[in-house]
């Protein structure tokens, strides 16, 4: 006979009658004989039929008549779907070549670890006369607003990707533009100096985290690195603090910036 | 008529016409997510678009090996969380105030007083919004929409087991919230 913690276990399934063969016949055998768990289910069941007196608001057929078109409307407003590039690889990659090529990414990492924070760097000298120059904010929010806008919809197509499906050639594309992105992000970090850019900083740190995460991963059988990836984007709710800075950005297009424009914005449908 | 396999082909090449027959296939099954994640018609309306720009967006990510409709579910899961947890942001920023009517809904009144269809509706709507956004998915997909806990897990990358606890915990708390209505719609204590 099952426990109660296993009756607890397996009452989700037998309320939606998804129990069936030797399960079913456990499960309703501890219940004849535990009062409480009895109880228990009769409560949750209770609450599962009440449920289906819930009515949905549903628009009316001319709401859905133009439904397509206004879809249609808000893509051809917001641009066609960005095509990832496949670059011709051999059909089968030996297993070594991972190993070498993972050495190779860490040896960059290195490298470009020391090339950013070494004092007189090129990319350090690079964000200082970014953050001297005084006339150039609008060049600064352009930056900002492509460093997100690329980042979105790098971190959408890991959310949205399927987990089966993530091919060694989608992985190289997403690592590309992560690590250029990462180049472009040490710049912008520097030249966001006022306080009021704070928070926009941390954006751009927790963006550096997950695209750092993204450029170093490898795809192994078995082992779910591109969830790791998703995992960190999801408990650091990077995409709605994405989106949050857009909506920010968006509310005062002109007058800080001058010439921001982000291709995500909300379109009206 | 034309396969679904093959829209998608289709409209991964860029064929406006086959991306528009999938958005004409799915929009109504979307819709109806979007209203079970959100819980009111305008907020559905916005979220149902907004997906299909997001699935238009990341259709070169979409391989084909699960359903269309599946990949669907799936982006207007997150859709909705994100929704959800901006528009929490921005109520908690800007108007702190309506946080006491709970987004805007009624409020629960005294449960002899909550009889007719439509405060039982609220009242249902405000229990729903007081789950996680992941016991609200696993919910409304399992409850509403019918799937099965394998492919709700499929959809949302966790566990079956997750899934199953999730849908637990999701069950007990509308219990514990719609209790005033023990007597006279005989729900059982949680």
């Amino acid at each position: 006979m099952i426990s109660c913690e296993q009756f607890r276990d397996l009452a989700p399934s037998a309320l939606y009658h998804e129990l069936t063969g030797s399960d079913l016949d456990q499960f309703e055998e501890h219940r004849r004989t535990c009062s409480g768990c009895s109880a228990l289910y009769d409560g949750m069941a209770s609450t599962v039929t009440f449920m289906n007196r819930r009515r949905v608001d549903e628009p009316g057929d001319a709401y859905w008549s133009g439904y397509a078109d206004r879809v249609m409307d808000g893509i051809r407003k917001t641009g066609p779907a960005r095509k990832v590039i496949f670059l011709p690889l051999p059909q089968r990659i030996p297993r070594w070549a991972y190993g070498i090529a993972a050495l190779l990414l860490i040896a960059a990492g290195i490298y470009l670890g020391r090339s950013w924070f070494a004092p007189g760097n090129s990319v350090g000298n690079q964000a200082a006369s970014l953050q001297t120059n005084r006339e150039a904010p609008d060049s600064v929010a352009a930056m900002v607003a492509s460093y997100l806008d690329r980042s979105k919809n790098i971190l959408l197509g890991v959310v949205n990707g399927e987990p089966d499906a993530y091919s060694p050639e989608l992985l190289a594309s997403q690592q590309r533009a992560s690590r250029e992105l990462l180049d472009r992000g040490v710049v912008i970090k520097a030249a966001l100096n006022r306080p009021d850019q704070q928070q926009l900083r941390q954006l751009i740190q927790s963006l550096e985290v997950i695209l750092l995460q993204l450029a170093n991963i490898d795809i192994r059988p078995g082992v779910p690195m591109v969830e790791l990836v998703k995992d960190g984007i999801s408990k650091n709710s990077i995409l709605l603090r994405i989106n949050m800075q857009e909506m920010k950005n968006n509310n005062h297009p002109v007058r800080k910036t001058g010439t921001y424009h982000s291709s995500s914005r909300r379109v009206p449908l | 008529m034309v396969e679904e396999a093959t829209l998608v082909h289709r409209a991964r090449n860029g064929d406006p016409d086959a991306f528009r027959e999938l958005v004409e296939r799915s929009m109504k099954f979307v819709y109806r997510l979007a209203y079970d994640l959100t819980g009111n018609r305008q907020d559905a309306e916005d979220l149902s678009q907004e997906v299909f720009l997001k699935a238009h967006r990341s259709l070169p990510s979409f391989r084909g090996t699960s359903k269309w409709t599946t990949w669907l579910y799936r982006i207007t899961v997150n859709a909705g969380i994100d929704a959800r947890k901006m528009k929490k942001h921005i109520v908690t920023e800007y108007d702190d105030d309506s946080m006491a009517g709970g987004s805007g809904q009624s409020r629960p009144n005294a449960p002899d007083r909550i009889a007719d269809a439509a405060m039982i509706q609220a009242k249902i709507e405000h229990a729903l919004s007081g789950l996680s956004p992941n016991e609200r998915s696993v919910f409304v997909l399992r409850h509403y929409h019918d799937l099965p806990l394998r492919q709700i897990a499929e959809i949302l990358d966790v566990a079956e087991g997750t899934v199953k606890s999730h849908l637990f915990r999701a069950i007990q708390r509308l219990q514990k919230d719609l209790a005033m209505f023990r007597k006279e719609y005989g729900l059982e204590e949680a």
